[in-house]
Parts: structure tokens; sequence; C-alpha cells
């Protein structure tokens, strides 16, 4: 679990998350991408090798134009073999129980993050 | 265990039916194993004790018929306090249950004197009961009593426990019903072992092979051979019965192999070589499908039967004694005894039965027949009936009178008496039966009847005349004869009085007199006028009655005075003398001057009691005499020539037994060849004082029949005048008796109905009678009586004398009918309006009422009435299932017998939707068979509209506040959002060593962030704010308020901002001028903070529209534009279309909610990348001077 994508249009957000990935034992390199557009550009690199597969992908439920969950169900459709390979998590602030459910559900889903995260968590949650 | 149940019991439902059954199971296989009392109540008590839940009592069979208890369990009551269990645990409600075999709960939380239970572990205070019944086959046998200290209902979950508890109790029953049947069974077997033990008759039971298997101590006895001997034997070899006769012995061996009953002698042989004969008497003992199981034998020794017969044969000598006693007896009664052998056809006639019947002494080959042939033809048929049925079995005894004739042809009146002897299956064997004759008593009966008939006859003729006056001679009533007799109609004698029928006053002074000193004047003589003059002789009966302190005078009189001129005509002429004379009724008789008798005629010879030729006798009068002394002076009075009108004396006829009370009068005669004689007559009295004192009593007992009957009686002469009439029709007409005199007929008929009742009366005197006529009386005061009766004619003589009417008072009854008419009618008027359909049915479904609204325009109701359920459905056009649904309905209120409640969905006539409420109210008679159904129909349509119309706001509802739900999470999202920044960023400066300079930027985020938060609240504030205040409209400056939103918003962006605004003002402009103001500040913030990337100005074009009607803004930027897919939902809470900004994606909601309040739009038109332009519209609300 050494390289991470974190994706969220809110860029403090960004930063904060980021700087707490950095700082457990066991992430090297976070890259932080601002919208569903980006990210989807970001994976197509991915595939034609010019990016390096993530370990880890976080990506925040409510950005604009295109959130979360719509970004993830673009991903499973343009890159299935990210299934079983990646692990994809959502990540959010919203204490919307059905926000967490659908997280939860969806095929891609390896589970779902609130914000704010800490230290102390993420190392809990990928122990 | 009950942490199991309960767990179990709330895991599904279905499982709990699985282990209902379980349980059951488990415990009647227990059960099956118990066989006494003990054994099964102590299983019940640790069943009951292990499964009840400590807070509850347990279980009581109550057995409400028997009104005791049959067993208690886990009540904590012990054996000795069973009644006081029995008072604590019953009550009505336990009656109530055992009746309709629901369970009930009882709510005991306010009853003081609650049951407690007794056991130590349950020791509390009751609250709630529930009275279950326990049912064995259907049957209620017990009722299980579940008291809780909880003072709430008891759960499903419980119930359930109860119900197998309850299943079980009902088994326990069943086991308890068996064991006391079986214990039962078993105590009759032994009696009846102990019978057979003890009995002296020898018993053998043999298996179905005929071996013996068990003896009684009485076959011991009389055998010799032992219990062990006997057994495996057949008794025909153990006890050598070949003695017996050949065909016995096959016929017992053809019974024992064909498992019949057999009764028979047989003779057999002792262990010691005695023989002895026996009645012996086999039954087999079948089994369920009748093969044989065992044999029963019953011997009973019969050398003692011989004694028996010895001692039949002398009773029967005795009998035959008895009967020759007997026989002795019926000659000199003159009863005929006869006797037929049913089974010989042998027949027996004693002597005296020939002579009863007037016949020869002869036996016939068929004497029925013969008998038959003696019975009077019109007796016949009835005779021979009776005589049926006692063959026929129908009766044992029959007695029978009837006419038989006798060889003189004479008819004989004969009672017999037959009886049937009959065996013990009923077969005839006997006829015996007892004839007498009666004819005596039947002529001496119809004579009686006769003279009862002649004396009714002479009532009802009136031949005495009867009267009743006051002393001074004012008539009070008189009957008919009375007034023939003087000639007068009653009206004269009443207005003139009796005065004037004295033949003299002198007549008069005496008779009264003597009535005042005597009171009672016997067969007195009395000279009277009749109307045209000529003077009558009567013979007076009177009597002084005092009555209300008023003498009164009441008689009978008769008219005598043919007899009297009869004795005139005597003395003048001899021709005439002779036939008057020997056919007056009157004993008349000459005494010549020796005192002897010379003539009389029939009547006389009567009286005097000799045959009627007096001239050949030496009778002299004074021989006859019994009053001599008075005959003495009489004599004096006569030798002087003095003789008296009339007189009395006692006479002593010379064949009789009795003196006769004999009127006498007398006269000197002085006759051709006779000389001097005295002319006699003489009328017997003895008889007409008797007559008269019967009709004096028969009299007053019809007046009071007449005066105290309850009924109208009146009578009317043929022109309508009322001749009399009783007590009861002066009570209620309020006329007094003199007023009565003087009515017509039509003075007291109400004068409507005189045409009518003039017909009837017309009807009436053409001898028709009228029957139950209605009619209105008018009394003195007016008052109206409805009266019910009949009218009859009443003929003389075939002429119309008078009307008879009888009349009920029916005032009361017809006002008690017009008020149950009232309340029919109230009824049926509610009925008729009641906005329901009401119908009533019968038991087979047929209707018996329909109100209109039931009927509903479908048909007049006349055609629905008696049609049944089915087929009015039917062709009201309703569709084979609603009708077999309503059917369905009203078997199910039949069965249930309760009120079934259904809905229907109807579509009217108009072709409309129609949903009826429809009720099934079953009534039942006293056989509790249903006898009528009420069906009452409430239409529920608006009901159901109303409720649809709630489930469809319902589901509104459910809409706002998923969206209210969304909005509170987005919301806190949104605030949540820039807290975790603020936190993520505060762990980062206090976990690392950051420069001064990171530090900086860490807090300028900081910043930024709460920034935005802000910025939510306030688009938060400003939606609620919408929401929730009023509209106020005040006058405001659009242009200004743009110019001022840019000046404010202006930093938003690094770069310039230019504002080009184009103004058309023609009128003052009002609105709410804060919600303008949010929708300015959000469309102006959002053209500067979607400004296109890149080193171009901001461009803002603004132009503002005012008249009188409205606000046109248009407000164009040159910004980054919105792509075109997601134009549709900018509006939307919460959408954001742009990446470059962190809006909170309420503004444009926030500006369309604003429009719609204030009744404006809002629509935008936008390029990617050139630009956006919104147009709102809002109208002007210029207050109206």
């Amino acid at each position: 679990m050494k390289h991470i994508i974190l994706i969220d249009d809110d860029s403090i957000s960004n930063f904060v998350n980021s700087q707490l990935l950095l700082q457990t034992r066991f992430v090297e390199d976070v890259k932080s991408i601002e919208s569903a557009e980006e990210a989807i550009e970001h994976f197509e690199k991915i595939k034609q090798g010019t990016e390096g597969l993530p370990d880890l992908v976080l990506v925040d439920i409510r950005m604009p134009v295109m959130d979360g969950f719509t970004l993830a169900e673009e991903l499973l459709q343009r890159f299935p073999e990210l299934k079983g390979n990646v692990l994809f998590y959502f990540l959010s602030s919203s204490l919307d129980p059905k926000d967490e459910e659908r997280s939860n559900n969806h095929p891609l889903s390896s589970g779902f993050l609130r914000k704010p995260l800490s230290k102390a968590y993420l190392e809990q949650v990928f122990r | 265990m009950q942490d199991h149940i309960h767990e179990k019991f709330e895991e599904r439902e279905d499982e709990r039916a699985i282990l209902e059954i379980e349980l059951l199971t488990d415990y009647l296989d227990k059960f099956s194993l118990v066989n006494s009392r003990e054994e099964l109540v102590d299983l019940s008590r640790e069943i009951f004790e292990q499964k009840l839940p400590s807070q509850y009592t347990g279980l009581y069979l109550w057995n409400e018929e028997e009104q005791r208890l049959i067993m208690m369990v886990a009540t904590g009551f012990s054996d000795e306090e069973r009644i006081e269990a029995e008072r604590t645990a019953m009550d009505r409600h336990v009656g109530q249950v055992y009746r309709s075999g629901e369970p009930i709960l009882i709510d005991d939380t306010f009853d003081p004197n609650a049951v407690w239970s007794k056991d130590s572990k349950r020791n509390f205070k009751v609250r709630t009961r529930l009275v279950m019944p326990v049912k064995s086959f259907n049957r209620t046998v017990g009722v299980f009593i579940i008291a809780s200290d909880k003072p709430n209902k008891f759960s499903t979950l419980e119930k359930s426990i109860f119900n197998v508890i309850c299943k079980i109790a009902g088994y326990i029953y069943h086991h308890l019903d068996q064991l006391e049947k079986s214990e039962s069974q078993n105590r009759k077997l032994a009696d009846l072992a102990l019978i057979a033990t003890k009995t002296s008759n020898n018993v053998i039971i043999a298996n179905r092979l005929g071996q013996i298997e068990w003896v009684n101590d009485a076959f011991i006895k009389q055998t010799g051979y032992s219990m062990e001997e006997s057994i495996g034997q057949t008794p025909g070899k153990l006890l050598n019965n070949s003695l017996s006769p050949l065909e016995t012995r096959i016929a017992l061996r053809e019974a024992i192999s064909e498992g019949k009953h057999i009764k028979t002698e047989v003779t057999n042989q002792t262990k010691s070589g005695q023989t002895y004969t026996n009645e012996i008497d086999i039954t087999p003992v079948l089994d369920d499908d009748g093969k044989v199981l065992k044999y029963i034998s019953v011997q009973k020794d019969v050398t003692e039967k011989n004694q028996f017969v010895e001692e039949l044969r002398t009773s029967s000598l005795k009998l035959k004694e008895i009967n020759n006693r007997f026989e002795t007896i019926a000659k000199f009664s003159r009863i005929g005894i006869w006797e037929w052998d049913v089974i010989e056809n042998k027949t027996f006639w004693s002597d005296i039965a020939f002579q009863v019947f007037g016949v020869k002494n002869q036996i016939h080959d068929d004497m029925f027949t013969y008998w038959q042939s003696l019975i009077h033809p019109d007796d016949f048929e009835r005779t021979l009936h009776s005589t049926y049925s006692l063959v026929e079995g129908k009766v044992n005894m029959v007695e029978a009178q009837y006419r038989s004739i006798d060889e003189a042809g004479q008819i004989r009146h004969l009672r017999g008496l037959t009886y049937m002897e009959r065996d013990d299956n009923g077969q005839n064997l006997k006829m015996i039966g007892s004839v007498v004759d009666v004819s005596n008593e039947i002529i001496a009966a119809n004579t009686l009847s006769t003279s009862e008939a002649k004396y009714r006859d002479i009532f009802n003729n009136n031949v005495a005349g009867v009267f009743r006056t006051t002393v001074e001679g004012q008539i009070l009533d008189v009957n008919k004869s009375f007034l023939k007799t003087f000639g007068y109609e009653k009206e004269e004698l009443r207005s003139t009085g009796l005065n004037k029928l004295y033949f003299s006053e002198q007549d008069r002074e005496v008779y009264i007199s003597e009535l005042k000193v005597k009171g009672r004047l016997q067969n007195y003589f009395l000279r009277t006028r009749h109307k045209s003059g000529s003077a009558m002789d009567l013979l007076i009966n009177v009597q002084l009655v005092h009555s209300d302190g008023e003498s009164l005078v009441e008689g009978t009189l008769m008219d005598i005075s043919e007899i009297r001129r009869a004795e005139r005509k005597v003395q003048s002429s001899e021709m005439l003398f002779r036939g008057i004379f020997d056919n007056n009724l009157a004993g008349v008789f000459l005494v010549n001057s020796e005192g002897k008798i010379v003539d009389g005629n029939k009547s006389a010879a009567q009286i005097l009691g000799v045959d009627g030729v007096f001239n050949e006798h030496d009778y002299h009068f004074s021989d006859f005499i019994l009053s001599r002394e008075k005959w003495d002076k009489i004599q004096n009075l006569i030798a002087e020539n003095k003789i008296p009108a009339s007189f009395r004396l006692q006479i002593m006829p010379l064949q009789g037994l009795n003196g006769l009370d004999v009127l006498l009068t007398c006269n000197q005669v002085e006759l051709e060849g006779l000389g001097n004689c005295q002319l006699f007559t003489a009328i017997d009295t003895s008889e007409a004082d008797l007559l008269n004192q019967k009709l004096i009593e028969s009299e007053k007992r019809y007046r009071d029949l007449f005066e105290n009957s309850l009924e109208i009686i009146q009578s009317f002469g043929p022109e309508g005048n009322l001749i009399f009439c009783n007590q009861k029709w002066f009570n209620t007409l309020g006329y007094t008796e003199e007023e009565s005199t003087k009515m017509n007929l039509f003075d007291i008929i109400v004068p409507e109905e005189h045409e009518h009742c003039h017909n009837l009366f017309e009807r009436v005197l053409n001898g028709e009678s009228v029957q139950n006529i209605d009619v209105t009386f008018i009394g003195k005061t007016g008052n109206r009586v409805e009266l019910n009766g009949n009218v009859v004619p009443m003929l003389k003589n075939g002429k119309m004398e008078s009307t008879h009417s009888f009349f009920r008072d029916v005032s009361i009854e017809k006002k008690q009918k017009q008020a149950i008419e009232d309340q029919r009618k109230f009824y049926e008027k509610v009925l008729e309006n009641v906005p329901a359909e009401i119908s009533i049915l019968d038991k087979d479904q047929t209707f018996l009422y329909l109100n209109p609204v039931s009927i509903a325009s479908v048909s007049p109701r006349s055609n629905s009435v008696g049609k049944r359920l089915y087929d009015r459905l039917i062709e009201i056009g309703r569709t084979k299932e609603e009708v077999e649904y309503r059917i369905g309905k009203f078997k199910d209120a039949e069965r249930l017998r309760t009120v079934v409640s259904f809905e229907e969905n109807l579509q009217t006539m108009q072709g409309s939707q129609k949903t009826i409420m429809r009720q099934f109210f079953p009534l039942f008679d006293d056989q509790c068979k249903l006898d009528l159904m009420i069906s009452v129909g409430t239409d529920v349509t608006e009901l159901e509209d109303n409720r649809r119309r709630l489930l469809d706001n319902n589901e509104e509802l459910r809409k706002v506040n998923h969206e209210l739900d969304r909005f509170v999470y987005s919301v806190s999202h949104d605030l949540r959002a820039p807290i975790a920044s603020v936190k993520g960023l505060l762990t980062l400066m206090r976990e690392n060593e950051a420069s001064d300079e990171v530090k900086k930027t860490y807090v300028d985020m900081m910043n930024t962030v709460m920034d935005r938060m802000d910025h939510v609240i306030f688009e938060i504030l400003d939606y609620s704010r919408n929401s929730r205040l009023e509209v106020v409209a005040e006058k405001m400056d659009i242009v200004n308020l743009v110019k001022g939103a840019v000046n404010t918003y202006r930093h938003f962006s690094t770069k310039p901002v230019l504002l080009e605004v184009e103004e058309n003002i023609q009128s003052e402009f009002y609105a709410d001028s804060r919600r303008i103001q949010s929708v300015l500040n959000n469309l102006i913030s959002n053209a500067i903070k979607y400004s296109l990337k890149g080193p171009q100005d901001i461009q803002l074009k603004v132009s503002v529209h005012v008249n009188s009607e409205s606000l046109k803004l248009i407000i164009s930027d040159n910004g980054e534009g919105i792509r075109e897919s997601y134009i549709e939902k900018i509006f939307d809470m919460f959408y954001r279309a742009s990446n470059t900004s962190s809006g909170s994606g309420l503004g444009l909601y926030i500006c369309r909610e604003v429009l719609k309040k204030l009744d404006g739009t809002i629509s935008v038109k936008s390029e990617e990348g050139k630009g956006t332009s919104f147009t709102v519209m809002v109208p002007n609300s210029i207050p109206v001077k």
C-alpha cells in the first residue's frame, strides 16, 4: 500500500488528507486529483502505462459535476480490471447513512471512510 | 427450558406452530403412560409448574355443568382449600367463557379483592386475568385462568404459550374422563363378577369353542367338579349330557356352532354320578364384528320346578273356584261375560251374555261375525272401530256403549267393557269382555232430558205470567205472558200502574193485606180484569221481597178463567157439562147429599187416585180429605150457603203415598135423579208450586245474565222503538230508564252512520242476522262509543217481532289499534327516510322488506319483495361474483351468529363508482335458528375518497420528509467538510514541526475554509428565511442594489469587474427587498466567481426594465458558461455544475425558491466558454392607493 490516489474537489481537504497519509508508515506517495474528469484522464494514463497503478484510491463522494459514485461507475465501466486489484474507498464528511450504504454496496468499493481522517483511523483501517 | 421457548418464539412465526406440536406430542406421550388419577394430577402439576412463567397462576379445570372443580394445578391451593379455591377462581367470567368458548381478558387492576395466589413462589397481587376455555374434542370442559401481576395485556407470545397449555389441559381432561369411565366400567365388571359368583344359578363361561374358562361356586357345588377340573373341558362331555333327549343335544350343538341363543332343559350327571335336570340358557357374547367371543351359560336346577308345578295346579283349582264364584256373581248382576282365545279361535259366552243380547243360547262357529250381526246399524261402525283398535294393539281396553237388536226386534242399550290379554311381546292372546243391558238407564236419562226440554219450552214460551211490582202497584217488570194475560202493552201498565187490573178495589185490598200479613201467598185465587173489561180468575203465587230497604212484590200467575167458566157453565148447561166435564183439566166431581161421589171426570179420578168409574164404587169424598178440620168448617159454610169462592184442602189419593194440595171450588147443584149435589172442581197444585218455584229461579238466572252482561244488549221493535236494554246500555249511553222508554234506534246512532245502519236494520227486519258490524253510538252527553257486534231478528209466529243486538265496546281496542298503527307508521317513516339501505330477508334469503334507499331507483319495491337475494341482485345487474360474495357473507352471519360487515364496490346506474359498507345482522328465534336477516348498507364512497386523499397526502408528506432528510444531511455535510479540513490542518500543525511560513499557509487555508462555512451558513439562513418569512412589499431601487452587489462581490476575483447597466424605469418598483437582494447577490456573485480563466476582464451587463406591472432583470456575464447537459439541474438543491469554485450548491436553488414565493420566474441561457445570462421577472407590487 504504497501508492495512493486521492480524488476530492476540495483542495484544502486534499492537502490535509495527503499530508496525513504521507505521515503513516505505509504510504510512499499520494497523487491528489481535484475533479472526476481529471481522475478519469489519470486512469486512462495508467491504462496506457504512462502512470503507475495505485494500491489505494480514495474518492470523495460529493464533488461538483460528477460525484464520487458516478465516477466509480464510470471507472468500473472503462477499467473493469480495477476490480479486485485496487483498494477503492469512498470518502466523505457526510453523516447520511445512505451514503455509507451506497459506498459499501458498490462493486468496486472496499469501504467507506468518514472525514476527518486521522493517522490513528487510517492505521486502524489499513492494518 | 423457559428461556428456550422464548428464544424460539421470537425467531419466527411458523416455528411457533412447530414448537406447539412438539410440546404437545412430548406430553401426550407421557400422558398415555398414566394409569391413575393421582399420577395424572402429578404429571399435570409437573408440566404446569415447569411451563408456567412464575408470575402466572395455574390451571383450574372447572366443570360448569356440575359446578365443581375437577382439578387444579399450580395454583398454590391445597386440596383441603379446594372450596376456597373454587370461590376465588370462579366468578361470572368463568361461566361466560364456558358458554361462549372464547377467551376473555379481565382487568382486575381496580378490584381490591382481586385474586391472590396462595403459592409462596407466586405470591402477588393480581392485576389481569386471562380466562381461556379448555376444550376437549371441541367441547369446553374447563377453564384455564392465568393471572398476572402485570397490568398490561398479555403479549401474543404469551398467549400462544397458554394456548399450548390449554391444549394439553384439554387432553388431560379427556384422559381424566377416559380414566373415570374405565374405572366405572371396571366397577361394573366387578359387580357382575360378584353376581356371577354368588348367584345360586350355575354359571359357566366358555370360549368360542365351547371350552370352559370359568365356573362359579354354584356350579362347583352342584356338579362336584372343581374349577381346575372343569377348565378346558366341554360342558357336554364333562357332565355327560347323554341322558338328555337326542334332539336337545343336537339343538345345543347347533346353537353353539352358529353362535345363537338357546334356552332348553338338559339332564346331566354330577361327578358322583347323580343325574339332575337343569334349565339351561346359553348366550353368546359377540364382539363388534358379530363374532362370538365367549358363551355364558346359566343353568337353573328345575328339580324344584316340579314343586312349583304342583303349586300351580293347586292355585289353578283355586282359580276355578274363584271363577265359579265370579260366574255366580255375574249371573246375578246380569253381567254377560265372553271370552275369545285369539290363538285357538275358541269362543265362550256366558248364559247371561246371551240373555243380555236377548238371543238364543247357542255358540256359533264365528261368534265375532254373529256379534256384529246383533249390533244396531247406526252404531255398527263406531263399535267395530273401537274393537279393532283393541285388536291392533293400540289400546288394552275399550269401553263402548251401543245398541243391539234382540230376537224380538227390540232395541237394547248395551254397555261393554273389553280387555285384550297380551304376552310380553305384545302378541294378542285372549280377548275378554263383559256386557250389561243399560236400556233402563238410557230410557230414564232420555225421559229426564225430555222433561228438561219441556221445562225449557215452558219457560221459553213464558206460559206463566211473571211480575215484579211495588206494593203500591207500580210495575217494575213483567213478562210477556203477564201482558198477554191482561191484554195490555207494557207501556200502558208502566204509566197507569196495576190497580186497574183488579176486578174490584175490595179484591185488591184483601189480596194486598193478606200478602202483607203472610209475606207469601201460595196458590192464591184472585179475581182480575182483562183489558177488554172481562173478569179473569187467576191463580197467584206471590211473595214480598225486601231489597234495598224497599218492599217489592214478586210472583207468577196463571189464568184459570177457563176452569171457572167451565164450572159456571156446568150450572147452566147439562149438555155442555159433560163435554167440558170430561175434558176439563181440572178434576170435576159430584158429591150427593150423603157425601158419596157419584160422578167425576178423568182428572178427578187422577187426583183422587181411583179408577174412573165412580158409580160402581162407594167413594166418600170425606174419606179422601186429610185436613179434616178445615173441611168441617167448609161444610158448615156450605150448609149455610156461604160457599167460599175456592178453598184448599189436602187430599190423600187412594193409590198414592203423598197427600196433594188441591184447590177446590164448590157449587150446590140440583141434578135430575141425583137431587141436591155439590159440584166440586179440584186442581192439584203441588206440581204447579214446584214449577213456579223453578221458573222464578231460572228467570232470575237469565235476568242476572242479561243485566250483568258486559255486552250492550238491546232490543228494538220494527219501528225502531226500544223494547228493552240492559244495565250496560244505561251505563254506557248515560240515559235514564225513563228516557230510554222514548228512545228510537236512530237517536243513539251517530248521524253519519244513519244511512248505513238503516240498511242494516232493513236487512234484519227481513229476517237476516248481521254479524260483526261496526257502529258508533252517541250517548246522552254526546260521547261517542265505538261498538262491534251482531244483530239478530226475533220472530214470533213467523212475524218480525223485534231485533236483538249484542254489542261490545271497542273504543279502547280501536285506540290501541290506532296506537299500534301509529307506531308502525313511525318506524316505517324512519326506515323509509334513513339514509342507508335497509332490507330484511328471511332465512331462505327472500326479501321481506326493502326501504327506498335500497331500491335506489332500480325497480319498484313490490317487485323485489318476495324475491330471493340471488335473483334480485342478478336482476339489477350485479355480477355473479358480487352476488356470490354477498351470499357468502349472509351465510357467514348465519353461521357465526354475529354481525358481519364488509365493503362492496359497485357501479351505480349513473356509471360512477360507489363504495357501500354493508352489514348483516342475523336475528334468531327461540330455537336458535335464523329467523330474520337485517341488511344495512351505508354509502361510504365519500369516506373512501377521503381515505384515498389522505393516503395521497401521506405520500406527498413522505416525499417532503425525504427531501427534508436529504437537506439536513447535505447541510451537515457542507458544515462538516470545513470542520474536517480545519481539524486536519490543526493535526498537521500540532504534530509536525512546521516552519512559521508553513504554519501561515495552514492558517490561511483555515481562513478560506471558515469563509466557505460562513457562506454556507448564510445561504442556509437565506433559504430558511425565504421559506419562513412573510412577503413584505417595499419600494426598491434595483439599479442601486445591482451596483451595491457588484461592489460587494468584486473581491471574489482578482480580475477587474466592468459593469454596464441598461435601465428603463417607467414606474416605482415595489417588492420584498430582502428576497430580491438575495437573488441579486447570488446571481452577481456567481457571475464573478465563475469567470473564465484567463486575463480578460469580467464584463457584467445588467438590464433593468420596470413598469407598473413588473420588473424584468437580465444579468449577463462573459464567464465559463454552463455545459448544456447540466443546465436542467443547476436550480436543483445542492447541485454544483462547476469544478471551479466550491460553492454549496444552494445559491440558484434559493433563487428559484424565492421567485416562486414572489410569483416571479427565473430562466437561464448559457454557452460553455462564452458566458451566461439569467433573466428574472418579478411582479410589481405597487400598493393600491
